[in-house]
C-alpha cells in the first residue's frame, strides 16, 4: 500500500473515529483503525464492535493496500505533521507502516486488517430519507431521557417507529428512565416498515449526534435487523440495534388534565436554575405552587436556607402543589424550542405533560412528580 | 470417679456451626474465663503481658480436672456442659462449644496445670501447636491454671491480623470487664504487664462491682432494675439522664448470663432513652436478661455475642418498657444539656484504681464525635501507662460506629467483629478525607490513597455503602415516582408483609409500594439517585426477611436503609474515575461515622510510612 493524503483530509478522516474506537478492550484491534486504500480512495474504519464508522477520503493511490493503525497515535502523527501532504508507505509483506512528511519519517507496526471486525456498510439503495433537521432534532429531544442505568436494557436507547398524524407520517423517537419520557416525531421519506418499531442504542445516537454537525446535508438511514445505519455523503456510521423491551409508552402519555399552565419557557428556565441553588443535593427537588396567575418555584435545604420565585403564568383549573426533580424539568424545557409552553397536570401524584405552547409540533415531555412531604 | 468431659455425638457437632473461636487474644481470655466461672471459680486471675501475644494466664480455684478430663479437653468437641442434642436447646452454662480449648492449644504453647479439689496431685501437661509434649503429675494448684504461649506462633496469616499490643490489651481488658460484671460473685483480678488493672473483689451486689469496674462516679448514677414478665426476667442498673457517653460502649448486655451484641436489646435500650437523651448521647446500662433457654438461640456465632430470640418483638418491649419505666420513676426528663456533662467521656474508673498506676489523665484531647471508631488507635497512641487514659473501657467500646453496629449486628458479627484497623488516629485530628491524594485504584475495588506521609486504602464499596445508608437512614427520602410501576410478583403472603407491615417505613425511606392485585406488589415510586431495579431487589431481599421476622419499625427502618445502601452501592469491579472518588471522599467528609461500613466492616486502613518499610524488611 502505497499513498499520499492532504493533511487536513487525514486529520478529518481520523478526527471523526476517535470517539468511536474502545481504547480499553482487551481485543487490541478495536483500538485500531482500519485503512483500506484502492483506486477511489482512501477508506477508514473504526468500529467498537457496538457502534461503527466508515468513511471514504480522497488520497492519490500509488498501489493499493489496507492496514490497522494505533487509532489515537496516528491522529497524534497526523496533526503535528509538518507539511501538507503525508505519504504512506507499507512495503508488501510488511505490517509496519512508513509514513513520511518532510524531513520526518514514522515507522508504525500495525495489526493485519484480515482480522479487523467487520463493518457494515450498506449499498447505495435507497433506504428512508431523513432531512439533517429531523435526526438532529429527534436526538436532541430525547437523547437526555435515556436511562443510563443498565438493569434495564431497554430503556438505555431510543424507542423507533414511524407514526401517521393527520398531516402526514413521522418518524419517531421516544425515550425514557423510568421516570420522564421524551417523545418527538419528525417528517422523513421513504419506508420504515408497517408496524415496525426497533431501539437505537444511547452511544450510538450521541456518536452519530456529533457527526450531524459535522457536516451539511441530509441523511439516509438504513434499518436491518440487527444495524442500523446513516449515511450521509461519503460517511456512515452504523450502531447495533438494542435488544429489550419498551414500555407501552403511549399508556404513560397523560390523555385529559386538570391543571393547565402557559408559561414563558425563558422565564421558567432561569426561575428553575436560581431556586435549585438552594436545592438538596441530586435530584433537586423543587415545589411548584399552581395558583391562578402564576407558579412559585420553591426549593427547601433543612439545614441551608431556602428560595423561592414567581412566575407568572396562564392558570387554568385549582390549585395545586407538585414536586418535581428540577433537572428534569429543565432539559425537558430546554429541548423545547418554542417562546411558551405548556404544562398539563392531573393531581400532585400524576405525570405532567408538557408541550410546546402553540401545540403544533409532535413532541412532548412527561415528567413524574415527586412526593412532597 | 466419673470423667466429666465427654465426646460430643456427631450429630451434636453438626449442630454447631464451623468456625473460628479464637480471633485475638481477647477471645482466648474469654474463652478461659468463661471456662473457669462454669468451673465454679470463686476467684480468678488473667495476666496478660505483651497484649497476649506473650503470655496469657487464667488462674483460678474452681472444681478443676482430672488426668482423663485434661486430655479428653482438648478433644474438638469434647465438652463437660452438653451431652445431647436436647442440650443444645438448653443451655444454661456460658461455654458450651467444646471448641475453644483445642483450638486454642493448636496455635500456642498451651500449658494447663490441674487438680481436682482434694487431690494432693494434680496434672500437668504441655501441648505445643496441638501436639502433647508433656503429661506428668504435678502438684494440684487446687483448681485450673493455664498458661498460652505465643499465640499464634504456628499460623502467621492470624499473627499478621493482630494489632499492636496495646490495641489488644484494649480488648483484652474490655473482655474481662464484660466477663467480671456477669459474675459479681466471682473475684477479678487482670494484671497486664505487671500492672494491676482490675482488682474486684468478691461482690454480694451488682452495684458493688460495676463501681469496681466503670468507676465509682460512674455507679453513683446508676439506678438498679428490677422486672419480670412472661418467663422472662430482667435485672441490672441503668444510668441517670445525667450519666450518658457519646458511644454505646457502656451497653452491657447479657443473656441468660452471656455477654451479647444484640441489636434487639440495643435498639430497646436506646429506645428507652430517646428524648432522654440528646442526640448522639449513649446510656450506660449493665442488664443481664433471663429467658427461658429454649426460647434464644445463642448459637448464631462462634463467638457467641449474638443471640436470636425466637420472639423478638416480645423481647424488645419488655425490655424497652422496664427501663423506660424505670426512667420514668427516676424522674427522667428530657435531658438538661447544662447537667449531661460528659461522665464517660471523662471518667475514673474508680477510687480505687489509682493504686493500680493509673494516674489522672494528663493530656486528653476534647471529645470528639468519631472517637468512639478510633477506640483501638487512640490506644496505640496514647500516653505511658503511668500517665495514661485511665479509660481502657471506653477505648475497648464498640468499634463499629453505634448505629451501625445496631443495624447490623448480625452480619457484622458474621464478616468481622469489629473493624480491625485503620479508624483510629490517635490523638491527631481527624483528617478530611477531601484531603487524601488519590493514587490509584487498585483491582477495582480498593482506593489507595496518601495523605501525610501515609498510605490509605479505602474499600469503595464499604465506603459507599456508609454515604448511601447514612443518606437512606437520614429519612424523608423525596419519593420520585415512576412512568410505569414495576410488577414484583412475591406471592400474597410476602406482597402483604411488605406492603401492610413494612409500608410506612418504605415510604420514609423515599419508596412508594402498594398491593396490587393478586400476589403483585407495584413499586411506584424511588428514592432519588436510586435505580428502580436495585429498589426491586432490596425489596425481594426484605420480604425475605419480612417471612421469618418481625422487625421493629425502627430497625426495620435500618434494614432497609442498610439493605438499599448495599444494593446501590459501587462494588468491588466497579472502575470509578477520579471525580467519583472525590465526590466519594468529599461525602464521608460529611459523615460522623465515615470509618465503617454499615455492617461495621472498616471503609479505609491506613499504613504510615514505617508499616510499608517493615514489609521491606528495613527498619526505617
Amino acid at each position: 500500500m502505497e499513498f499520499v493524503i492532504a493533511k487536513d483530509e487525514l486529520i478529518r478522516a481520523l478526527a471523526r473515529v476517535q470517539g468511536i474506537v474502545e481504547k480499553r478492550s482487551t481485543n487490541p484491534i478495536i483500538a485500531n483503525v482500519l485503512l483500506e486504500v484502492g483506486e477511489d480512495g482512501m477508506k477508514v474504519a473504526a468500529t467498537d464492535t457496538e457502534v461503527s464508522f466508515v468513511g471514504r477520503y480522497a488520497c492519490e493511490a500509488a498501489r493499493p493496500g489496507r492496514l490497522t493503525l494505533g487509532a489515537r497515535q496516528l491522529y497524534d502523527i497526523a496533526r503535528l505533521v509538518p507539511t501538507d501532504t503525508v505519504s504512506f508507505n507499507l512495503p508488501e509483506g510488511s505490517l509496519q507502516m512508513e509514513i513520511t512528511s518532510g524531513k520526518s519519517f514514522f515507522k508504525i507496526l500495525g495489526l493485519s486488517a484480515d482480522e479487523f471486525p467487520a463493518v457494515p456498510e450498506p449499498g447505495e439503495e435507497a433506504g428512508v430519507l431523513l432531512p439533517m433537521a429531523s435526526i438532529r432534532e429527534l436526538i436532541d429531544k430525547t437523547l437526555f431521557s435515556i436511562s443510563s442505568d443498565d438493569t434495564r436494557t431497554g430503556l438505555n436507547g431510543a424507542y423507533v417507529e414511524a407514526k401517521e398524524l393527520e398531516d402526514g407520517t413521522v418518524m419517531r423517537f421516544v425515550a425514557t428512565d423510568g421516570h420522564r419520557l421524551s417523545l418527538c416525531g419528525r417528517p422523513f421519506t421513504g419506508s420504515f416498515g408497517e408496524g415496525r418499531s426497533l431501539l437505537l442504542p444511547k452511544k450510538g445516537l450521541a456518536e452519530l449526534r456529533k457527526l450531524i454537525d459535522d457536516g451539511d446535508g441530509d441523511w439516509t438511514a438504513n434499518f436491518g435487523d440487527t444495524q442500523a445505519s446513516f449515511r450521509r455523503g461519503s460517511i456512515c456510521f452504523s450502531m447495533r440495534l438494542l435488544e429489550g423491551d419498551f414500555p407501552d409508552y403511549e399508556q404513560v402519555v397523560p390523555s385529559s388534565w386538570q391543571r393547565r399552565v402557559m408559561v414563558q419557557r425563558d422565564a421558567m428556565i432561569a426561575a428553575l436554575r436560581r431556586v435549585s441553588i438552594l436545592a438538596s443535593e441530586k435530584s433537586h427537588p423543587v415545589r411548584f405552587a399552581i395558583i391562578n396567575g402564576g407558579v412559585t418555584v420553591t426549593a427547601r435545604q433543612p439545614e441551608t436556607g431556602e428560595a423561592h420565585e414567581e412566575v407568572e403564568a396562564q392558570v387554568e383549573g385549582t390549585d395545586l402543589e407538585i414536586g418535581f426533580n428540577a433537572r428534569y424539568f429543565r432539559d425537558a424545557l430546554a429541548a423545547l424550542s418554542t417562546d411558551v409552553v405548556m404544562l398539563e397536570i392531573g393531581d400532585s401524584l400524576s405525570p405532567c405533560l408538557i408541550k410546546p405552547g402553540d401545540g403544533n409540533s409532535d413532541e412532548l415531555f412527561v415528567i413524574m412528580p415527586m412526593r412532597l412531604e | 470417679m466419673v470423667a466429666k468431659v465427654r465426646l460430643l455425638d456427631d450429630s451434636v457437632i453438626n449442630k454447631i456451626a464451623a468456625g473460628e473461636v479464637i480471633e485475638r487474644p481477647a477471645s482466648v481470655l474469654k474463652e478461659l474465663v468463661e471456662n473457669s466461672v462454669d468451673a465454679g471459680a470463686t476467684r480468678i486471675t488473667v495476666e496478660v503481658e505483651k497484649g497476649g501475644r506473650a503470655l496469657m494466664s487464667v488462674t483460678d480455684d474452681g472444681c478443676g480436672m482430672s488426668r482423663e478430663d485434661a486430655l479428653m479437653s482438648l478433644e474438638r468437641h469434647a465438652t463437660s456442659k452438653i451431652r445431647s442434642d436436647e442440650d443444645l436447646f438448653s443451655i444454661d452454662s456460658l461455654g458450651f462449644r467444646g471448641e475453644a480449648v483445642p483450638s486454642i492449644a493448636a496455635v500456642s504453647r498451651f500449658e494447663l496445670t490441674t487438680g481436682e479439689h482434694g487431690a494432693d496431685v494434680g496434672t500437668r501437661l504441655v501441648v505445643e501447636g496441638g501436639e502433647v509434649t508433656v503429661l506428668e503429675d504435678a502438684p494440684s494448684p487446687g483448681g485450673t491454671e493455664i498458661r498460652v504461649r505465643r499465640l499464634f506462633f504456628n499460623t502467621p496469616v492470624r499473627t499478621r491480623f493482630l494489632r499492636s499490643p496495646r490495641t489488644e490489651m484494649a480488648h483484652v481488658v474490655d473482655a474481662v470487664h464484660r466477663l467480671s460484671l456477669a459474675a459479681p460473685h466471682v473475684a477479678f483480678r487482670l494484671i497486664a504487664d505487671g500492672r494491676r488493672l482490675l482488682d474486684a473483689p468478691r461482690a454480694d451486689r451488682l452495684e458493688t462491682r460495676a463501681a469496681a469496674v466503670l468507676g465509682a462516679k460512674t455507679a453513683q448514677s446508676l439506678v438498679p432494675l428490677q422486672a419480670e414478665r412472661a418467663g422472662m426476667r430482667l435485672e441490672g442498673l441503668v444510668s441517670k439522664p445525667s450519666l450518658s457517653r457519646a458511644n454505646n460502649g457502656g451497653l452491657y448486655l447479657y443473656v441468660n448470663g452471656r455477654f451479647v451484641k444484640d441489636r434487639t436489646l440495643v435498639g430497646a435500650v436506646l429506645s428507652a432513652y430517646r428524648g432522654v437523651l440528646g442526640r448522639g448521647r449513649y446510656p450506660v446500662v449493665v442488664l443481664f436478661l433471663d429467658v427461658p433457654p429454649d426460647t434464644v438461640d445463642v448459637n448464631v456465632h462462634p463467638t457467641k455475642v449474638e443471640v436470636r430470640f425466637v420472639n423478638s418483638s416480645e423481647v424488645w418491649r419488655f425490655l424497652g418498657g422496664a427501663v423506660s419505666d424505670r426512667l420514668a420513676s427516676v424522674g427522667a426528663a428530657p435531658m438538661d444539656e447544662a447537667s449531661a456533662t460528659d461522665v464517660a467521656e471523662d471518667p475514673e474508673p474508680s477510687g480505687e484504681a489509682a493504686p493500680f498506676g493509673f494516674g489522672p489523665a494528663v493530656s486528653r484531647s476534647p471529645p470528639r464525635p468519631f472517637a468512639r471508631t478510633l477506640a483501638a488507635r487512640a490506644m496505640d497512641a496514647a500516653p505511658p501507662p503511668d500517665s495514661g487514659d485511665p479509660d481502657p473501657l471506653g477505648f475497648a467500646a464498640e468499634a463499629a460506629p453505634p448505629d451501625a453496629s445496631r443495624a447490623c449486628t448480625a452480619r457484622a458479627a458474621a464478616w468481622s467483629s469489629r473493624p480491625r484497623d485503620g479508624d483510629g488516629w490517635g490523638g491527631r485530628a481527624r483528617p478530611r478525607f477531601s484531603d487524601l491524594r488519590l493514587l490509584a485504584q487498585y483491582d477495582a475495588a480498593f482506593l489507595l490513597c496518601e495523605l501525610d506521609g501515609e498510605l490509605m486504602v479505602l474499600d469503595q464499596h464499604a465506603a459507599h455503602e456508609r454515604v448511601v445508608f447514612e443518606r437512606l437512614r437520614a429519612g424523608g427520602a423525596t419519593a420520585q415516582r415512576l412512568l410505569v410501576p414495576e410488577l414484583l410478583e412475591l406471592g400474597p403472603d410476602r406482597t402483604a408483609a411488605v406492603a401492610e407491615r413494612a409500608g410506612p417505613g418504605l415510604s420514609e425511606l423515599g419508596i412508594e409500594v402498594s398491593a396490587f392485585g393478586d400476589g403483585t406488589l407495584a413499586l411506584q415510586g424511588v428514592p432519588r439517585g436510586l435505580a428502580a431495579a436495585r429498589v426491586r431487589a432490596a425489596l425481594h431481599d426484605l420480604a425475605d426477611l419480612l417471612a421469618e421476622a418481625t422487625p421493629t419499625p425502627e430497625d426495620l427502618r435500618l434494614e432497609l436503609a442498610g439493605l438499599l445502601a448495599c444494593r446501590a452501592s459501587v462494588h468491588a469491579g466497579d472502575t470509578l474515575e477520579p471525580a467519583a472518588v472525590r465526590t466519594l471522599l468529599a461525602h464521608l467528609d460529611g459523615l460522623d461515622d465515615a470509618f465503617a461500613c454499615p455492617h461495621g466492616k472498616p471503609t479505609l486502613v491506613r499504613f504510615d510510612r514505617a508499616d510499608v518499610a517493615r514489609w521491606f524488611g528495613s527498619a526505617r
